[in-house]
């Protein structure tokens, strides 16, 4: 239960030293190390898989002395938000988080916490919705708040994930921007494993990451003021359209904030937005988002070494959504086919909520490909290597045929 | 324990100990609500180093329309059933920043207001895992004015037995509609959480003990819970304002 001897020994270096150490550790591990470098002042625990890893974590983290934050356990998740929405509101840095039923059961907590514009960051470990019960990986629990001013993220490495939990703070407490991160991350497949990650020294988190503040929005007896007040008609359209310009200016933010990062910590992520993966003049790209780049990467590895001219494309940021990217990755190739690990029924032609966006943003295009979806991957069922290739080779055949004849595939469904 | 504070034991020493106004002009609150005059109370005897935490309810609706807010007082909204968590998200963080060197140290009250339909309907679970967190200073003030008084006067679970209220008419055929009985919030508060601090009950008529009651619970610190009875007159079944009796 409580921290090793070895884990001992590199936390004291990365907390007294100047070096980044290399340790071994879950998806998990990573963000609670990234909350114990961007010394949190709060956070609220509540048991739920497969996002509850980072909470053991930070426990211990904080039994043992190598963290100072009130650690709250709630009633539920519900609590869990509001909790952190008013310790953020009286100017502490705080983290939270959920999976799956556990942060629907918050939204009501998770919107007050956007449209009060507190910059808290949450970590979702992304799971199916109930019923019927699953533990696995679905991204439709992040994307419910996709509408209502939180930035949302996808990562598919522990390295990842430690570095955008401080970019994350970053990005969330700089004053342009003042809203909400959820960082996900597939569930089992990223918060489970076991990774080899970096651990950069809190002396260069410092350097990166200044203290929040909340400036005159602070509530506290020397500073009178009345926070979300009864304004009905009057000025909702104007709150609104502020955390519409707050979103806008994230884009600009997030941007900046990747490039100091590079600068301090020496990690480049290049564009920050997405991942483009081998897409220079190829004929089909895949588009998805966290884990599902492992079996697709290599699918596009092998299919390239046999000439075949395909791509991928790795959405991180969701929201704000990476519009101009997905126009210059994508417009120009003959068939872009989305992966969606989530469903949006009803949607347009009934696709996925990812490849609705896309399409939406490909609208405005000089050039527009062909586009296919795959719905696939749900309650945690595994996207493979072979089926990365079977995808591929659909896509392949419509480029090669220059028609879609199947444009929403429901990916290995049995019948 | 013994605690030294100054009570009031006249109106006099009331009159002379609390003559700053922190709930002041601005509400939309009926002459003589008595909720309103829970919370001028209560506002009195928490002072001018106070963090109030109002929940979704008539005293949020009523009374901190913008622009008007009556509160003078550093001031938030919670969600309806958001009492519990926002007190003791603020307390925490007080008491972070304050061991952390980030704010003076210094003792501010954190005061969280709920109606019944928040407290003993829907942050009753809320609640009940605030008071057993020891390491924070809170008060939770429930102020029960025996309906959802903000949404038309439906009933709730501190609604008399036999009320007629929207959602418990009387009609021909079903006499009663309100056929459940009062929840005893206040001995539930006390009997459930073996360390809760404080927990009283109180009514606006008797302003030298509802002052004196959270001059109490704000000192000893803690877990701290008041339960406050102030009937919406403006809800009872057939209740005409005109009409003297």
């Amino acid at each position: 239960m409580s921290v090793t001897a070895l884990e001992s020994k590199r936390l004291e270096a990365v907390l007294k030293g100047d070096e980044e150490v290399e340790v071994v550790g879950t998806g998990t591990d990573a963000v609670a190390y990234a909350l114990m470098l961007a010394d949190i002042d709060v956070t609220s625990a509540y048991p739920i898989r497969p996002y509850g890893g980072v909470m053991q974590t930070v426990a211990r983290l904080i039994a043992d002395g190598y963290m100072k934050a009130e650690y709250i356990v709630a009633a539920h998740e519900h609590d869990q938000f509001e909790i952190v929405k008013h310790a953020s509101a009286v100017g502490a840095r705080t983290f939270v988080g959920s999976s799956g039923v556990g942060w629907l059961l918050a939204i009501e907590a998770i919107v007050a916490i956007s449209t009060d514009r507190y910059p808290v960051v949450a970590l979702i470990g992304n799971r199916a919705l109930d019923d019927p019960g699953a533990y696995g990986v679905e991204h439709n629990d992040a994307l419910m708040v996709r509408d209502v001013g939180w930035l949302l993220v996808w990562v598919d490495t522990a390295q990842e994930a430690l570095d955008t939990t401080l970019i994350a703070y970053r990005v969330a407490e700089d004053p342009r921007v003042m809203l909400p991160v959820g960082i996900s991350m597939d569930g089992a497949f990223l918060t489970h494993s076991e990774h080899v990650f970096k651990i950069p020294p809190k002396s260069k988190v410092q350097k990166f990451l200044p203290p929040y503040d909340l400036g005159n929005r602070k509530l506290h007896p020397s500073n009178v003021i009345s926070v979300a007040p009864q304004v009905n008609e009057d000025w909702v359209t104007e709150i609104r359209k502020q955390m519409d310009e707050a979103m806008k200016n994230a884009r600009k933010v997030i941007e900046e904030v990747y490039r100091d990062f590079a600068k301090i910590f020496g990690r480049d992520y290049g564009n920050p937005f997405v991942e483009p993966y081998m897409v220079e003049d190829a004929d089909v790209v895949m588009v998805g988002m966290g884990t599902v780049s492992k079996p697709i990467k290599e699918a596009v590895r092998r299919l390239r070494a046999k000439g075949e001219k395909v791509g991928f494309l790795r959405i991180r940021w969701f929201r704000p959504f990476p519009t101009d990217d997905i126009i210059r990755y994508l417009s120009d190739v003959k068939v872009v086919a989305v992966v969606d690990r989530d469903y949006s029924f009803g949607s347009p032609f009934d696709g996925g909520a990812v490849f609705t966006e896309i399409r939406s943003a490909l609208y405005e295009a000089e050039h527009r490909p062909l586009m296919m979806n795959f719905i696939g991957g749900l309650g945690g069922r595994e996207i493979t290597y072979n089926d990365a290739i079977n995808m591929f080779n659909m896509a392949l055949d419509a480029a090669r045929k220059g028609k879609v004849e199947q444009r929403v595939i429901w990916y290995g469904v049995r019948e | 324990m013994t605690i030294s504070i100054k009570l009031a034991r006249t109106v006099k020493d009331l009159l002379q100990m609390a003559q700053t106004e922190y709930f002041d002009a601005g509400h939309r609150t009926c002459q003589g609500c008595e909720s309103a005059m829970v919370l001028r109370w209560v506002a009195k005897a928490a002072g001018p180093n106070t963090i109030v935490i109002g929940a979704t309810g008539c005293m949020y609706v009523a009374n901190t329309t913008y622009y008007t807010t009556a509160w003078a007082l550093p001031w938030i909204h919670t969600q309806l059933s958001g009492t519990g968590s926002a007190v003791v998200g603020t307390a925490a963080a007080l008491k972070a920043l304050m061991e952390k060197g980030k704010l003076p140290n210094e003792k501010i009250n954190v005061i969280g207001i709920c109606g019944d339909l928040g407290c003993a309907d829907a942050g009753l679970s809320e609640v009940s895992n605030a008071l057993t967190h020891t390491k924070y200073n809170f008060l939770i003030l429930m102020y029960d004015n025996e309906s959802s008084a903000n949404t038309d006067i439906q009933e709730t679970t501190m609604t008399p037995y036999g009320a007629l209220t929207t959602f418990s008419p009387s009609g021909k055929q079903v006499r009663i509609m309100k056929y459940r009985w009062k929840k005893n919030m206040a001995a539930m508060m006390a009997v459930g959480h073996p360390e809760v601090r404080y927990v009283a009950t109180a009514i606006a008529s008797d302003p030298i003990d509802l002052y004196n009651k959270v001059k109490k619970a704000l000192e000893i610190g803690g877990p701290t819970f008041i339960h406050t009875l102030d009937p919406c007159p403006k809800g009872w079944g057939g209740y005409d304002p005109q009409v003297q009796p």
